[in-house]
């Protein structure tokens, strides 16, 4: 909170406040007492992007994550839509249209982001610029390169990150996954005989775009300008807003763009690819339209210790016709079983609620999100090129193909910039 | 293309939009042709026209996007991934030629933005020279800068010259460039944008400058910490990337240095900003 060139932090501003005594409302939530979380424990909040799945997402703050928290601020480019959000929430959450106003609030310690993806990753790191945790709906990212900026935020600010996807804390919790997870981050499988084949549930062909739209005038309580951001601005087409977004390359990458994260979250995790991205990525599909995102049959991704990944969409075209090879323990030598018992077992992803109070790394964390969110976004360059691509897991490059990484790092509108 | 195809007939072959099936859910989609038949049945016919084949189907782009010519959308996306391919460089160059030719014609702004667009995924350094000619057209300048950034540091020279003499919008989207390709010889137009009265002007100039890893900007970066709000929060975003980009070009003390005075310029209600420097220091030894 700045007040005149003062910038107030939420423990002094508290004091203040309860200094003030009748001057100033405090709830009682917020000055703590008997039966009430004591106000050191209490985060101030914020939601930025306040359609589709935001609301839950900050909701899940408090039910999912046991964060108490007061919300402060509800932010969204359409006004209708912050308005409708601080109903819920009470007088004293403001509403904004322009996220960098929160950005800006010091009482505000913990956003929570549902805005569609092409902003995800910009809000997300621009709040951990401003010393505050993260809690973002999936994707992490809508490219390569977001992901990487993304990580580079979370590292340099040391801040807390959880993309809003939680497969891999269910998977952590079986013994068995994590017997799996420690034979391939061990290194010892040389190579990987591995192949996961997955088939459905991408939602390819309902978040696939509709050519037959023609463009509208702005609605008034939407900044159409600020709504594109770090895309092109494009002539207003109703389902560029709202959850249809997911049909435009603008904004993030149909179906696989979106519901693949929460598909391979926990699969990247199980398979201890959450740290690393495929070297080879090879995609079925027709050509693609310039701005919507369409049909695809499967792509196979191949990773730098030979495990294979491959995801058929059951929508279009023929099957790659491949079947999972599980890996096993029984393909180590016994000198190679003696290494893998002794080195340390996998830990237990941190909940979100948990990493804010103990400053350690959520199970989500960007690295981990950005990872997984490189399988949607390199299938998709696949697709985009129709070209098999080949990819540099440390340089995160396409290699080879100028063509192709103008689509890993494409140039963001100004003054919008990673 | 065949003598007795005519273009229309050609991007007639392009499926119909779905019909939605019995609830209509899914009407409107494209469900689209194997890569194979495309390539039989469109693209190598137009591409056998040559670049004026391409041209004419150019010509048949509407102002509007509203769906009724998406065949010709489609299938002009789809030569431009094509002629990506290996071995298909003269295809390339035609369709490069057709639409750069195009984009030198009076045609409505929405058909040069979507040229500018399908050149964001086929042009190379041959369509610089029309791109740059568009940097001082309002309507299309920042698609055309876009552009020219995905191209790459083939483009650096003519953003540079436009960044010299840009005003307004446009001088924003070019001192953004110059930080996209880290254009080390635009450093001079930087600085002064860095001082310039709009502060999206100055704070987007910080940035090019840090990621630049101009070791002469520090004061510049750290004149913006003394600003207030989102300003703020930029400046010392463009101290923390100078100063990692100058440990990773090799000029640790810099960095250093960077890092202590950001840490000075710090108040004690921001102490992850110190600590970001405690880090920072403890990386550069």
């Amino acid at each position: 909170m700045a007040i005149g060139n003062r910038k107030v932090t939420r423990r002094a501003f508290l004091a203040s406040s309860a200094a003030a005594g009748g001057l100033l409302v405090v709830p009682r939530h917020v000055l703590g007492g008997e039966g009430q979380v004591a106000p050191s424990e209490t985060f101030g909040s914020a939601l930025v992007g306040c359609g589709g799945r935001g609301p839950g997402t900050h909701g899940d703050l408090k039910e999912k994550h046991g964060l108490a928290t007061h919300c402060l601020a509800a932010c969204d480019v359409d006004l209708n839509r912050a308005k409708g959000f601080q109903k819920r929430m009470g007088p004293s959450c403001e509403v904004y249209q322009d996220f960098r106003r929160v950005v800006e609030r010091n009482d505000i310690e913990v956003v929570a982001i549902g805005t569609p993806p092409h902003w995800h990753a910009l809000i997300s790191i621009a709040c951990m610029e401003a010393g505050k945790d993260v809690v973002c709906e999936k994707p992490a990212t809508r490219f390569v390169a977001e992901g990487r900026a993304l990580a580079d935020a979370e590292k340099r600010y040391g801040r807390i990150y959880q993309v809003g996807t939680y497969g891999r804390f269910g998977m952590s919790q079986n013994e068995s996954n994590r017997t799996m997870r420690k034979l391939m981050k061990s290194g010892l499988l040389k190579p990987c005989k591995g192949r996961y084949v997955s088939r459905g549930g991408l939602k390819v062909k309902q978040w696939s775009g509709r050519l037959d739209v023609a463009p509208q005038p702005v609605p008034e309580h939407l900044d159409w300008d600020l709504y594109c951001g770090p895309s092109p601005v494009k002539p207003f087409h109703p389902p560029r807003h709202g959850g249809t977004h997911r049909w435009y390359w603008d904004y993030e990458g149909g179906g696989l763009g979106d519901m693949g994260h929460h598909k391979f979250d926990p699969i990247t995790w199980l398979f201890g690819k959450d740290d690393t991205a495929p070297v080879k990525i090879e995609a079925h599909a027709p050509p693609p339209h310039p701005e919507v995102s369409g049909m695809w049959g499967w792509f196979k991704l191949t990773y730098g210790d030979g495990f294979e990944m491959v995801v058929e969409s059951g929508e279009w075209g023929e099957s790659a016709g491949l079947t999972s090879v599980r890996p096993s323990t029984d393909d180590l030598s016994e000198g190679d079983k003696k290494k893998l018992d002794a080195m340390p077992d996998p830990k237990p992803c941190v909940g979100f609620g948990e990493a804010v109070k103990t400053r350690q790394k959520a199970g989500g964390h960007a690295e981990a999100a950005h990872r997984t969110a490189c399988i949607m976004h390199l299938a998709n360059v696949a697709i985009r090129t129709g070209r098999t691509i080949h990819f540099d897991p440390v340089k995160e490059v396409v290699i080879g193909d100028e063509e192709a990484n103008r689509l890993v790092h494409p140039p963001m509108r100004a003054p919008w910039h990673l | 293309m065949a003598k007795t195809d005519t273009l229309a007939d050609i991007v007639g072959r392009v499926p119909e939009l779905d019909e939605g099936g019995e609830k209509g859910k899914e009407k409107g989609k494209l469900t689209g042709p194997p890569w194979a038949d495309a390539i039989r049945d469109v693209y190598d016919p137009v591409l056998a026209g040559g670049k004026g084949a391409v041209l004419a189907l150019i010509d048949m782009l509407k102002p509007i996007d509203d769906g009724a010519d998406y065949k010709v959308r489609y299938a002009l996306h789809g030569l431009s991934v094509y002629t990506c391919r290996k071995g298909k460089e003269k295809q390339r160059a035609d369709v490069i030629d057709a639409c750069t030719a195009a984009l030198a014609q009076d045609r409505p702004a929405p058909v040069k933005e979507c040229l500018v667009w399908e050149l964001e995924t086929v042009g190379d350094k041959r369509a610089i020279p029309a791109l740059a000619a568009l940097l001082n057209d309002p309507a299309v300048g920042p698609d055309a800068v876009r552009t020219l950034v995905a191209i790459g540091h083939a483009a650096v020279e003519p953003l540079r010259a436009a960044l010299a003499k840009a005003k307004g919008e446009m001088r924003l989207h070019l001192v953004q460039a110059s930080g996209q390709l880290k254009d080390a010889a635009a450093v001079a137009h930087l600085k002064k944008a860095a001082e310039a009265e709009d502060a999206d002007l100055r704070i987007t100039a910080r940035w090019a400058l840090a990621t630049i890893g101009d070791a002469g900007s520090a004061d510049l970066c750290l004149k913006g910490v003394e600003a207030r709000d989102w300003e703020r929060v930029k400046a010392v975003k463009a101290c923390l990337v100078l100063a990692e980009t100058l440990a990773r070009a090799g000029n640790k003390r810099a960095a250093a240095d960077l890092y202590d005075r950001l840490k000075k310029a710090c108040s004690t209600d921001d102490p992850y900003i110190r600590e970001a420097c405690d880090r920072g220091l403890k990386a550069v030894g």
